[in-house]
């Protein structure tokens, strides 16, 4: 009944699909000769495209993509027009957003206390690739120059504001030199060149910003894309200032009552059964000296997505970059990280936890460079296979000539409930510098047969003994650097529940 | 079928376990060799014996670990086969034992795993299950037996990072909260020193009463010094050689196990 209410969908105006190479061709050609682009726009693009070029699309053998099902991605096809960026097209009817906001309302509902702690919650919200300004929460502040808002607003509202965040970043980059083609994401730079949207977050110096920034990236299965969205995630931290921010992709049904369109986005996409398109995130992370800040992503769409995350970071002197990768659904998720720990006591810690089901799939290629001494990173990533899933832990960390003082540790656990789950793992160490501390190592195991058995004698049943287990072999990644908040609790309560429904439920270990 | 009152009646008036021509073993190797042991109410029970004799066995087998099989005879709990238990089930009608290595479980916090395992105890047996705040309080009166710090119990994961004697005492105080009917301790002196062993033999007193009945496995006799057995029973080679009263322990520690090896058994 309510669906007969639904606008039908937009139907390219071109009928023809092509690859991605092509349609990445035909996007540039549109883009390029797109006459009311400030130079400053233009410029940033080209710089990216160009850099693109010189690479060229991934291929299995190149280091970062091995084992990744590039196949898919590249034989995929795609309506061939291509949106312009910052078009606001017109939102869905009413119904439609009040099923979204009524679906969103569940998402990490805080309690009452912290609400009123942070009386404004700032929250940006895309659907299907599209920002949402009634479902959203913008920001952008007169008074001490807080911005947090999506690129088409900030476009409309305050373009030199962007303009400048797009120039500090450029300056950050113009500090590397070996900008070539081994440090290139092909999928961040062509998100670079083509983003479509996405958010802009600006804190000022010496600004501690309290509220959770909540970014949330949402498909609903009645609207899949006809082609792949790019959205591009600029967050700048001045001097001494501080953020936490929440990014999470979910599958929401505004049509179905909020129980069932819970956490467990399993059956959402059970009818989609054809691989939606890519959404393409790139996250360009400027932290100025002493700056503090901590992102969680937490990629949770469904079975059927497919999403490219990239998040490159700069690292000022004395700042220390804190990022938590959840993965609990998802076909194929890929999170990249790239950071340059710029200046001497930067620290980086990037953890990361699957959880994963059926045939989902997770790869996380890092890639973490000291370049100057004395600088500090951790990486700790745990997974929890069952069914078929697989995951992926490519992690490099390079010590440049003269970083002596680097401390760097990685480590990858991986807990394999069954069979047919399957784990790659390589942490590796590039160390060109005499005197550091650098420690890598992996294991992977199953659940402990006698911490099993010592939990059924004190009369925790089979179900109750494993879900317990499971919980405790993935509670450091959730507990360590993790700031003592809503958006760490509500991700606890999110995990906790997700081994307990999804993953125990589906497979007899 | 045996219903809760019944079992109550049990409790008090009939054994808590009888074990009737024990065989067991690991792997297809027979350890134990027909053992027959009737544990009343109110009784503690000590199982001496050198290294191998199938002391560990006989408690593994107590609580059904998965490894070991019984091969003959029977056990009886509260009138109960107990084999056609899980170990889960086993636990929750009153069955405990204190481990000789203590497992460790980094990522579960002490505290909540014992309220956890108390909770599913009471779930069992149709009480209330106590919220985190009341089960605090038993905690601390219970964690005072076995002079347990609070940082152990609240900061700590369960037995992760904890010394030989704390995690004994960890054991005991799991003991304490969960108030067995039959609790088996297995080795629980193995690598105590003697302040530890005097805390865990002062716990395990404590927790003794006429409803409840205790098999204590041991190398030594000093443990019996602090928890005064009832009975006293030798076992090598998978059977039960000799059985005593506390006294047959002081002659054990004073001649040595081959003095019963070597001479022929008597009649039982």
């Amino acid at each position: 009944m309510v669906h007969s209410e639904l606008p039908t969908m937009e139907k390219p105006s071109v009928e023809t699909t092509v690859t991605l190479k092509d349609y990445i061709h035909t996007a540039w050609q549109m883009l390029a000769n797109d006459a009311t682009m400030p130079d400053w726009l233009k410029s940033y693009r080209q710089r990216a495209f160009d850099r693109y070029s010189a690479c060229g699309l991934p291929t299995p053998r190149h280091e970062a993509w091995k084992n990744y099902p590039l196949q898919g991605l590249m034989n995929q096809t795609i309506a061939s027009d291509f949106t312009p960026p910052f078009t606001v097209k017109a939102e869905r009817d009413s119904a439609f957003i009040a099923g979204l906001s009524k679906a969103l309302e569940g998402i990490n509902a805080s309690d009452k206390q912290a609400e009123k702690r942070a009386a404004f919650k700032p929250r940006l919200v895309f659907v299907n690739g599209q920002y949402s300004s009634a479902l959203s929460a913008s920001m952008q502040l007169e008074k001490n120059g807080v911005v947090v808002q999506s690129c088409s607003a900030l476009y409309q509202s305050d373009p030199a504001c962007f303009e400048s965040v797009l120039s500090s970043w450029r300056a950050q980059e113009e500090k590397l030199t070996e900008l070539d083609s081994d440090l290139s994401d092909a999928f961040a730079l062509l998100t670079s060149a083509f983003f479509q949207d996405g958010v802009v977050i600006f804190i000022p110096d010496e600004t501690d910003f309290l509220p959770v920034i909540e970014i949330l990236l949402v498909t609903t299965p009645q609207h899949q894309a006809e082609q792949p969205a790019f959205l591009q995630q600029f967050i700048h931290l001045g001097k001494r200032a501080s953020a936490s921010i929440s990014v999470q992709s979910l599958c929401l049904d505004p049509f179905q009552p909020v129980e069932s369109a819970s956490e467990d986005n399993t059956s959402n996409l059970e009818s989609a059964e054809k691989a939606s398109m890519p959404v393409l995130v790139n996250r360009q992370i400027c932290l100025q000296d002493e700056a503090n800040l901590t992102l969680n992503l937490l990629l949770n769409d469904g079975l059927s997505t497919r999403q490219l995350h990239h998040t490159q970071s700069f690292v000022g002197q004395s700042a220390s970059l804190n990022l938590l990768t959840a993965t609990l659904s998802g076909k194929t998720n890929r999170h990249a990280i790239q950071t340059f720990l710029m200046d001497t006591d930067a620290s980086a810690t990037l953890n990361g936890l699957d959880v994963l089901h059926e045939s989902n799939k997770a790869f996380h290629p890092t890639q973490t460079h000291h370049r100057v001494a004395n600088t500090t990173s951790s990486q700790l990533y745990k997974s929890i296979l069952s069914q078929q899933s697989t995951s992926s832990f490519n992690g490099t960390v390079l010590v440049a000539k003269h970083a002596n003082g680097t401390a760097a540790e990685q480590m990858n656990n991986s807990l394999l409930l069954s069979e047919q789950a399957k784990v790659w793992t390589r942490p590796q160490l590039q160390i060109l510098a005499d005197d550091v501390k650098c420690s890598h190592g992996a294991t992977v195991g199953q659940i402990n047969a006698d911490q099993l058995f010592y939990l059924y004698s004190r009369g925790f049943s089979k179900s109750a003994a494993k879900n317990l287990l499971i919980l405790a072999f993935a509670a450091d990644v959730l507990t360590q650097n993790q700031p003592d908040n809503q958006d760490t609790a509500s991700l606890k309560a999110l995990v906790s529940k997700h081994i307990q429904t999804t993953i125990h439920a589906d497979h007899a270990v | 079928m045996i219903s809760a009152s019944s079992d109550k009646h049990a409790q008090s008036n009939s054994p808590i376990l009888v074990v009737d021509n024990l065989h067991a073993g690991v792997n297809d190797k027979t350890i134990l060799n027909g053992i027959s042991i009737t544990v009343n109410p109110g009784e503690v029970h000590a199982i001496m014996g050198p290294n191998g004799s199938g002391k560990s066995t006989l408690s593994k087998i107590l609580v059904g670990h998965p490894d070991f099989e019984m091969t003959a005879g029977s056990v009886t709990y509260l009138g109960e086969d107990l084999s056609t238990y899980e170990p889960d089930e086993r636990a929750l009608r009153g069955i405990f034992l204190a481990f000789q290595y203590p497992v460790e479980i980094p990522g579960v916090n002490n505290a909540a795993f014992l309220r956890m395992a108390y909770n599913a105890k009471m779930v069992h047996q149709g009480k209330e299950e106590l919220d985190p705040l009341d089960f605090a309080e038993l905690l601390e009166e219970k964690a005072k037996l076995v002079e347990m710090d609070a940082d152990l119990l609240n900061q700590r994961a369960v037995n992760e990072g904890f010394s030989g004697g704390e995690k004994k005492r960890n054991e005991i105080l799991q003991m304490a909260v969960l108030e067995p009917t039959l609790a088996v301790l297995d080795e629980t002196d193995s690598g105590l020193d003697i302040d530890a062993l005097r805390i865990v033999a002062s716990g395990v007193n404590s927790l003794r009463s006429p409803n409840n009945g205790m098999i204590i496995v041991t190398h030594y006799q000093r443990l019996l010094n602090y928890i005064e057995p009832d009975f006293v029973h030798v076992l090598a080679n998978g059977k039960i050689i000799r059985s005593g009263d506390k006294v047959l322990a002081h002659e054990l520690e004073e001649k040595g196990y081959d003095w019963l090896l070597n001479e022929p058994s008597p009649a039982a």
